[in-house]
């Protein structure tokens, strides 16, 4: 009986692996592979140039806006802003809610890609890694930003004092402190580990100073035996343990909004919705990052269409899950029959009638567009999409924050001219994105953009297909 | 009849591909040279696992943490609630709902803390010394098996012979040399 394709690559790469009599073993093309792989990526880590300066010059210059906004804040109180009584919620919040997605993205989808072994994910993961911690540090400081008196911030942190004073532990703000320091701990852990192996190759090529640094990063790794093997149990606990806790971290975000009576808000979908929104986001974000970046850097022959195309099926599905949110949450609304809700709705639709739709375009149609397979690996038009996407995320966090304050308990204290967006607050929201990019020039400048090792590993595993496969008198699948 | 002993670390074989490294290992088993040390530029399972066939010890240290951790949580909650017994919202003092976030939040970070501290101990590391075998190619392109503990001619001898026989293709003595912290190696 013949057998399948499958159980041909299957039974082969069992003999492989376990007999490893002849097969790859004196296969120099794996060497000259390895080799250039290596090169590449390192290569890659010392780019410059005039795009790289002026890039760097030019976050820089947002996150100067940023700071002078701030200090204007600082200086003048929060009336600079545009909060007022109900809207105190608004651009900050938004802006944390959504870089938390951002974040949230980095981490879940590399663990999750990584406990099923997917093919593709060497291609991205450290993008998003790396996208997860500066997204999360950027996001962290919204709250705090937010707060005003910003110095008083360590108020949200169980420090012991003379009078015995305690944050309560029954509010989900005080959840969320935890929930984001556990995150942003865990997501550097995960990170530093799988970047160990190829620090210690940007050591073995690097000189004076930063040949010390890499090397102190890099614990003098020599990927001995006794190294890999405690190093993949290592992350893969680490991976196991950070998939739940992403989930139970914006479950906990969205907690602020739900276990809150407002009108909007109050929903047991939340939880899933705001899971689903940062995975949605965080996958766009990714391509924005990535696209540019594999073009610039030369990465093109790593990141290729098939990579592209699977982060895009990635986006549609999710596009889909989150569509399927808002039609439940509408339609529970029109169910249920509280005036309220419904009141609440409407005004999100009408008074905030532009970025509503601007929304539901962004985030649910225009996604729709991947199912067709040619603009899954149409390298501007996802760039274009992923910026949508990013924009209709930005924009539903919006209106869910600002929008449902709008229409609370007390019609008297209904904001009729809305809520207006301040120079300050722009000005915050400019810098936030030039911190968010000069830290991440900063990541393409000095750390390598792919994980080598694990790059290896994937296309060492091709290898072996394909030799299984030619063993076998069958050719590849395109 | 007298043996010449020999200042060697040992006897190191580089292979093309790492698919050749667990059948050197095997291989220098059964000749009976035990004392080895695989160095791999990629998480190759199979030759892990034929070097190192029993169960990293990390997964305790990260078990450790995430029972410490939940019992610190959970801790500090029921501590701090009671210390401050602040009625909020008309819910208990010790609510046990929210105490549970905090202690799986802290249980998950004290494991990956501990899976960490495992990796490190268990791994020895940080050393910053490189060891005599090193060559930068190692974490490139070259797999390779050092057999050490090779003092005579004759098992040095045995040593090349069943590395060459697994397929290196580079055999060669490293010979013992004390190397400085982060020294430069070639």
């Amino acid at each position: 009986m013949a057998l399948a394709k499958s159980q041909i690559i299957e039974r082969n790469s069992g003999l492989a692996r376990h007999e490893r009599v002849g097969g790859l073993a004196d296969d120099p093309e794996i060497r000259r592979e390895f080799r250039e792989l290596t090169e590449t990526v390192v290569g890659a880590t010392g780019v410059g140039g005039p795009w790289f300066t002026a890039a760097l010059l030019l976050s820089a210059g947002a996150m100067g806006i940023g700071a002078v906004s701030w200090w204007a804040q600082l200086n003048y109180g929060l009336e600079v802003t545009g909060l007022q009584h109900p809207m105190m919620w608004a651009m900050y919040i938004s802006s944390f809610v959504w870089w938390v997605g951002v974040a949230h993205s980095g981490t879940m989808v590399s663990a999750i890609l990584f406990l099923f072994r997917a093919r593709f994910r060497p291609a991205f993961s450290r993008t998003a890694e790396a996208m997860t911690l500066i997204a999360i540090v950027t996001a962290t400081a919204f709250p705090i930003i937010h707060l005003g008196r910003a110095w008083r911030f360590y108020w949200l942190l169980p420090y012991p004092n003379q009078r015995h004073l305690w944050p309560t532990f029954r509010s989900p703000l005080l959840l969320d402190v935890f929930a984001i320091l556990t995150y942003l701990l865990v997501s550097v852990m995960f990170f530093w580990l799988g970047l160990v192996p190829d620090l210690a190759i940007m050591r073995d090529r690097a000189k004076g100073w930063a040949r010390t640094l890499y090397g102190i990063a890099s614990l003098g790794w020599q990927g001995k035996g006794n190294h890999w093997h405690h190093h993949h149990m290592a992350y893969g606990i680490i991976a196991s343990l950070a998939t739940p806790l992403v989930i139970s971290v914006h479950t906990v975000v969205s907690w602020d909004f739900s276990l809150g009576i407002t009108a909007g808000w109050h929903s047991t979908i939340f939880p899933p919705f705001f899971v689903l929104g940062a995975v949605f986001s965080g996958l766009a974000m990714v391509l924005t990052l990535m696209l540019p970046m594999r073009a610039l850097l030369g990465l093109k022959r790593y990141i290729t269409l098939e990579h592209l195309d699977w982060l895009a099926r990635l986006i549609l599905l999710m596009s889909l899950l989150l569509s399927f949110c808002y039609a439940t949450e509408y339609f529970m609304i029109w169910y249920g029959r509280d005036q309220l809700e419904k009141v609440n709705l409407l005004n999100r639709m009408t008074t905030y009638g532009p970025l509503f739709w601007t929304m539901t375009l962004c985030n649910s149609v225009f996604p729709l567009s991947l199912f067709l397979p040619k603009l899954r690996r149409n390298v501007p038009f996802l760039f274009v999409l992923s910026l949508l996407v990013n924009l209709g995320m930005w924009l539903e966090r919006f209106v869910v924050v600002a929008g449902s304050l709008a229409r609370d308990y007390e019609p008297y204290a209904w904001a009729r001219e809305g809520y207006h967006v301040m120079l300050v607050e722009w000005g915050i929201i400019v810098g936030s994105y030039g911190l968010f990019f000069f830290c991440f020039l900063l990541f393409v400048r000095y750390l390598p953009a792919l994980p080598i090792a694990e790059y290896k590993r994937e296309l060492l595993k091709e290898k072996r297909e394909q030799h299984a496969l030619e063993a076998a008198g069958l050719e590849r699948e395109p | 009849m007298s043996v010449r002993r020999l200042d060697i670390e040992g006897v190191m074989g580089v292979f093309t591909s790492p698919d050749a490294i667990p059948r050197a290992v095997r291989e220098a088993q059964e000749a009976y040279l035990s004392d080895l040390e695989i160095f791999l530029p990629i998480d190759d399972k199979a030759s892990v696992e034929e070097a190192h066939p029993a169960p990293s010890a990390v997964r305790w240290f990260a078990a450790a943490g995430a029972l410490f951790g939940a019992a610190a949580g959970m801790g500090l909650c029921v501590w701090a609630s009671a210390d401050y017994p602040l009625v909020t919202g008309g819910k208990p003092i010790l609510s046990m709902p929210p105490f549970i976030v905090v202690a799986f939040e802290l249980m998950v970070l004290f494991a990956a803390a501990g899976a960490v501290v495992g990796f490190l101990r268990c791994s020895q590391l940080p050393d910053l010394t490189p060891d005599s075998a090193w060559r930068q190619e190692l974490a490139v392109d070259s797999p390779a098996v050092l057999i050490r503990l090779v003092p005579t001619e004759e098992s040095q001898s045995l040593a090349e012979q069943v590395l060459r026989e697994a397929g290196a293709r580079q055999v060669r003595r490293v010979p013992k040399e004390e190397r400085g912290v982060l020294e430069e190696v070639p």
